[in-house]
């Protein structure tokens, strides 16, 4: 799959139009033909496409993505920080998800077509069909300017004096005691990760109601009720009936998540791997964009198979079927 | 059924209540004081937002304005382009036009790096002779087209060597930081581009790559200590949260404020302009149909209200041109009174022309469908096609756009990279825009360039009939030079942009504080 994507992102990225001498040199003092050959050289574009892209095998192969053709850095520095701020983000998106929609999922189908389901169907939808940037600018005049609770762009507070230990800005600041930075940095964590915890939690909720819904008219439901278990006894049963349908779902659309953080990440200016995306293909700037696409690409490939494990966890039919199967 | 609503009940209460604490206490820690943001010493920070963050801080490896508004707060130039473009002494105290193809530059005695490293020839030497060393890959070598080498005359005193007579070569010197040879040996190229020293009025305190560039002030410049004690650099890409980022008061100057935004800004926050140094105008392909014909392009020069477009679109903050020179430029010909607006007139040509499409990069749409607005007003029949900066770019580049809007920064304000650029021969080959290509104006520009050397007034006189051949041939409609904005809040004093874009924070101050 990694190979697959690779090979997809290195020809698209020349297919497309424009290209990195094109974009350095287009505007002042604009470039000859010859600063311009040089240029190609230097970066290593002027090789044939094959060559480039044996070149570019070759360097995922020691772990080495190259040098950003801007920043002069390689790229593997350039990943490891935004890598951690998008975790970081998405992370705290899911807990924010998981705090708003199990709630309405449950609500909504034990009480079914009441004015309490209907109300968290509706948000549910709200929360799907509402565009992000528009959700995260409104949210950044709410909250940040006309109330100014939480700050509008950043990660973390720049007199914070955080020493980075780990590079996950919440974690270094517990790390390391410092707890200004702490209130700092989810201070500025809130807003985005509520911006990108609301898609989810409507996602989450829908998915939990109607599996939930599922599982509320199976017969242990009812023979759990008859033994007279405590009533959160029945729903914590319920419940793990349930969520491994919502969890493998979940799992097998984090790509679509990714795919959120990229523009939650310009909204906020979180310096993440979506922002880098961004920055880097207005530039051109070809190995950043390989290897943050590569790096996406293994983060949906391993948060599969966590959500498999996960399932497993949860369902032990699952694992059970797989003994029997060996 | 009913007691499962009993059990929905209980768990509703209690689940809403978990939710409710867990939120609560992320809130009351997130909500908490968190050291301020505005520094603690009476001088305050300024805090600026870019669209982008530095690309390095080296500065012989980028060509990056955001990344320049960093670097010349850590090191100096030898020269400063001023507000009116005029360039001021920074570390060289004077320079002079010695042979037509020699400058020699006095530099300043007494300045010292903030390692202590002496400032003087050798530094002006190193720093241009790293630039232009094949083996350095610098992508700035393009910005000084006629450099052709450096020599140290005494200890403070240069020599640039140019490879044709360049009258507007000390402009160049403007646009590069000197570096200090010894500390750069001493660490390398890699960890300089992270951790540089300079001559500048601020010292770098950190960078954190995508979040900010934080600089204290350097409390020995030789310029003065600066105001503030302390500057960031932030990066934030959307307008709109940089817009909010300034309204909440998290950061004091933003940049790249269009005029739509501008105009909103009341109270404590006010859009501060200064006359611009980019060119745009409309880019027609004269080796394509219909724009081969000069009729078709000398119509479209009558059918475009410079004034109306700066006066609509731009809220009156841009120079309407009638050439391709903003006012402030040597060459600018103030006696030349442009085409006639006589969009009836044009109508007769325009109406007879197959339907075409103007090009544009995504970002100047607005202004493209005002331009196209007023083309069809002269019976053209033009829908615009927006597309991606990088994809506009290598199509107008390889010369497959009959027809595009563009604009183009000229923060030197000289005529010759204007002509050079976009109407010599030489650079059809490597970037084909236009297409126009003319031996006789090819041979006004070689005399323009060297007459400006020996005999200013005489290259003015050249500029004047070589823009008159331009503007005849007509490969362009100039537009209009828009001012360059920011957003500024009421608290910042003393602060002053620049028409190159620059953001010099010597003199500001922070009232409040």
């Amino acid at each position: 799959m990694l190979l697959g994507a690779s090979v997809v992102i290195f020809v698209v990225l020349r297919v497309v139009p424009g290209d990195a001498v094109d974009i350095l040199f287009s505007d002042e003092g604009g470039g000859t033909a010859e600063q311009r050959a040089q240029a190609a050289k230097d970066l290593g574009l002027d090789q044939p496409l094959p060559v480039q892209f044996l070149s570019f095998l070759g360097g995922i192969a020691r772990a080495d993505l190259g040098e950003s053709i801007r920043q002069r850095t390689p790229v593997v520095d350039l990943l490891k920080p935004a890598l951690a701020h998008t975790i970081e983000l998405t992370f705290a998106s899911l807990a924010i998800a998981i705090l708003i929609a199990v709630p309405i999922a449950i609500v909504s189908a034990l009480r079914q077509n009441s004015r309490w389901d209907r109300g968290g169907t509706a948000l549910s939808l709200f929360g799907i069909s509402m565009p992000s940037f528009w959700q995260g600018i409104m949210l950044i005049l709410l909250f940040s300017v006309t109330f100014p609770i939480f700050p509008a762009s950043g990660v973390i507070d720049a007199n914070s004096s955080l020493q980075p230990v780990t590079g996950f800005t919440t974690v270094d600041a517990v790390l390391t005691g410092n707890w200004a930075a702490l209130s700092s940095a989810l201070s500025h964590l809130v807003l985005p990760a509520f911006t990108l915890g609301t898609t989810t939690a409507a996602m989450i909720a829908r998915l939990l109601r109607s599996s939930l819904l599922e599982v509320k008219n199976l017969e242990f439901v009812e023979a759990l009720r008859a033994r007279g278990l405590a009533r959160h006894v029945v729903i914590r049963h319920m419940l793990r009936n349930a969520l491994p349908a919502t969890v493998i779902v979940l799992g097998s659309r984090l790509g679509t998540l990714l795919g959120g953080t990229l523009v939650v990440e310009v909204v906020f200016g979180w310096p993440g791997l979506g922002w880098l995306l961004i920055t880097s293909l207005d530039n051109r700037d070809y190995p950043i964009v390989q290897g943050a696409v590569l790096l996406a690409t293994l983060l949906v490939v391993l948060s599969n198979l966590l959500a498999d494990l996960i399932h497993g966890w949860l369902d032990p039919r699952v694992n059970a079927r797989r003994s029997v199967k060996t | 059924m009913n007691s499962l609503r009993g059990v929905g009940r209980a768990w509703t209460g209690r689940a809403t209540l978990a939710a409710m604490a867990a939120f609560s206490v992320l809130l009351s820690v997130a909500c908490a004081p968190s050291g301020g943001s505005s520094g603690s010493s009476a001088g305050g920070t300024i805090t600026v937002a870019q669209q982008v963050d530095a690309e390095t801080l080296d500065p012989a490896m980028h060509r990056s304005r955001e990344t320049q508004n960093v670097t010349r707060q850590i090191m100096d130039g030898l020269i400063e382009q001023g507000p009116d473009l005029k360039l001021i002494p920074k570390l060289a105290t004077s320079w002079e036009n010695q042979r037509p193809d020699y400058w020699v530059v006095k530099l300043r005695q007494g300045v010292t790096f903030t390692n202590g490293e002496p400032f003087n020839a050798d530094a002006v030497v190193f720093t241009f002779k790293r630039i232009h060393d094949p083996a350095q890959k610098s992508p700035r070598t393009s910005l000084m087209p006629t450099y052709a080498g450096v020599e140290a005359i005494d200890q403070y005193t240069v020599g640039f060597r140019t490879k044709e007579p360049d009258a507007g070569f000390a402009a160049q010197l403007a646009f590069q930081e000197i570096v200090p040879p010894g500390y750069l040996k001493q660490v390398g190229d890699e960890e300089f581009a992270k951790k540089p020293i300079g001559t500048g009025p601020f010292i770098l305190k950190e960078w954190v790559k995508g979040q900010r560039v934080v600089l204290t002030a350097n409390a020995n410049y030789w310029g003065g200590k600066p105001k503030v004690d302390q500057v960031i650099f932030r990066p934030i890409p959307e307008l709109a949260s940089r817009v909010a980022a300034l309204k909440a008061g998290e950061v004091q100057i933003i940049t790249t404020l269009p005029p739509d935004i501008a105009r909103t800004f009341t109270g404590d926050i006010k859009t501060v302009g200064a006359k611009g140094t980019r060119i745009s105008f409309l880019g027609m392909n004269v080796t394509q149909t219909p724009f081969s014909k000069p009729e078709v392009r000398q119509a479209m020069n009558k059918a475009v209200n410079q004034e109306t477009l700066a006066r609509t679109v731009f809220d009156g903050r841009a120079e309407a041109l009638n050439q391709p020179a903003f006012k402030a430029m040597d060459c600018y010909d103030s006696s030349y009174q442009g085409y006639p607006k006589e969009p009836a007139g044009a109508a007769a040509v325009l109406g007879t022309l197959e339907p075409v499409m103007l090009d544009v990069a995504t970002e100047n749409r607005t202004f493209a469908e005002a331009v196209a607005g007023q083309l069809r007003a002269a019976g053209l029949r033009v829908t615009v096609n927006s597309m991606e900066a990088g994809a506009f770019t290598s199509k107008i580049n390889k010369g497959q756009s009959p027809f595009f809007l563009h604009d183009w920064g000229f923060a030197r304000g000289d005529c010759n990279t204007v002509y050079t650029t976009h109407f010599w021969s030489g650079t059809r080959k490597s970037q084909v825009f236009t297409g126009f290509s003319s031996p006789p104006t090819d041979a006004m520009m070689q005399q323009a360039r060297t007459a400006m050397s020996s005999d200013l007034e005489g290259a003015k006189g050249i500029y004047r009939s070589l823009m008159r051949n331009v503007m005849d041939n007509a490969p362009w409609v100039p537009l209009v030079t828009p001012e360059e904005l920011y957003g500024v809040s009421s608290r910042v004093k003393g602060w002053e942009p620049f028409p190159s874009g620059r953001v010099d924070l010597v003199q500001a101050s922070l009232s409040g504080n």
